[in-house]
């Protein structure tokens, strides 16, 4: 692309600090999509919430009544304290249920989980859950109020979206 | 070319793939999530003789036991497995990948060669990956857990 001339301002002319900006080039709009638009973008997943005195057993029953994958752990703040999750049963609670089963989620969810906030870009949750390795990630707001969650099955809608309607397997 | 037409042209063979967890229908449930638990995995493939795939146990059948039937952990992987194993073949497109998920809403999907043997096993996460290794780098360095409220953050 050919630069272009910047002219030089006059002794005393107001010189606009932004006169060179060239916007960002994407290859397509997906890409630009995934960089700019903000995690708002997916709709939020549904998402289960508790408190952390509910026991282990109620949580696992709660989460197969409802067919979800995890439970957002909620203080008296509204303010996502922790995940209780699949992987959670799996490592924690699969090998000796009847041991913890009474037990309380704040002794087995993983605490203080790494959030987003609604303005911050969808590159940028993706980031966080593929390095963090998350399938879900709360969103919260300046307060660190829950506002909603992100899974990695609405991210993967959000990409199909951008198919044509007519790409059939 | 950009993220989209790779997603059209790129295989599932370009895929950071997972190493099979593998268990034979006669293994205990028990087996297969210590199995799943040491891979860090969460779905085990139970396989014929000849290493075809004929049932998946995951995450969420575990939690369906637990709350259904929470003394059956020693039970036969094949009392609770599922039958339906979606397969993709290494050839196939990122694409066609990302639709089977949607379409059927699975998570995991086996890969299988040409023989109908399962050799490992991609989902969600791996297409995530691909994606995030496809972002421009000023994006790719952004820090996680930057949790930095707006009032807070630097600059204007």
């Amino acid at each position: 692309m050919a630069k272009r001339e910047r002219r030089q301002p006059e002794p005393g002319e107001f010189e606009d600090p932004l006169s060179n900006y060239e916007p960002k080039e994407y290859e397509d709009e997906l890409e630009r999509s995934l960089v700019e638009d903000i995690v708002e973008a997916v709709p939020f997943d549904d998402h289960l919430k508790a408190r952390s005195d509910m026991t282990v057993a109620d949580a696992i029953q709660l989460m197969n009544d409802n067919n979800f994958a995890c439970v957002v752990v909620m203080d008296e703040e509204h303010r996502a304290v922790g995940i209780f999750s699949e992987r959670d049963v799996l490592v924690r609670v699969a090998d000796h249920y009847e041991d913890v089963k009474g037990r309380r989620l704040s002794d087995i969810m993983t605490a203080d989980p790494v959030t987003a906030y609604s303005s911050d870009t969808l590159a940028r949750v993706l980031n966080v859950m593929v390095s963090g390795g998350f399938r879900h990630v709360p969103v919260v707001d300046q307060d660190n109020k829950l506002q909603g969650m992100v899974g990695v099955r609405k991210v993967t809608a959000y990409l199909q979206k951008h198919f044509p309607q007519n790409y059939q397997i | 070319m950009g993220l989209k037409d790779n997603i059209y042209h790129d295989t599932v063979g370009d895929l950071s793939l997972r190493k099979l967890v593998t268990v034979s229908p006669d293994d205990t449930v028990e087996r297969a999530c210590a199995l799943m638990r040491q891979a860090r995995l969460g779905a085990a493939i139970a396989i014929d003789d000849a290493g075809r795939p004929v049932g998946m146990f995951n995450e969420k059948l575990l939690i369906r036991l637990l709350a259904e039937q929470p003394g059956a952990m020693g039970e036969p992987v094949r009392n609770h497995m599922t039958v339906n194993v979606v397969t993709v073949k290494k050839s196939h497109s990122i694409a066609k990948l990302i639709n089977i998920m949607r379409q059927r809403q699975y998570r995991w999907v086996c890969v299988v060669d040409d023989k109908g043997v399962a050799v490992a096993l991609t989902g969600l996460r791996g297409v995530m990956e691909y994606v995030v290794d496809h972002f421009p780098r000023s994006v790719k360095v952004e820090p996680i857990q930057s949790n930095i409220s707006i009032d807070q953050r630097e600059g204007a």
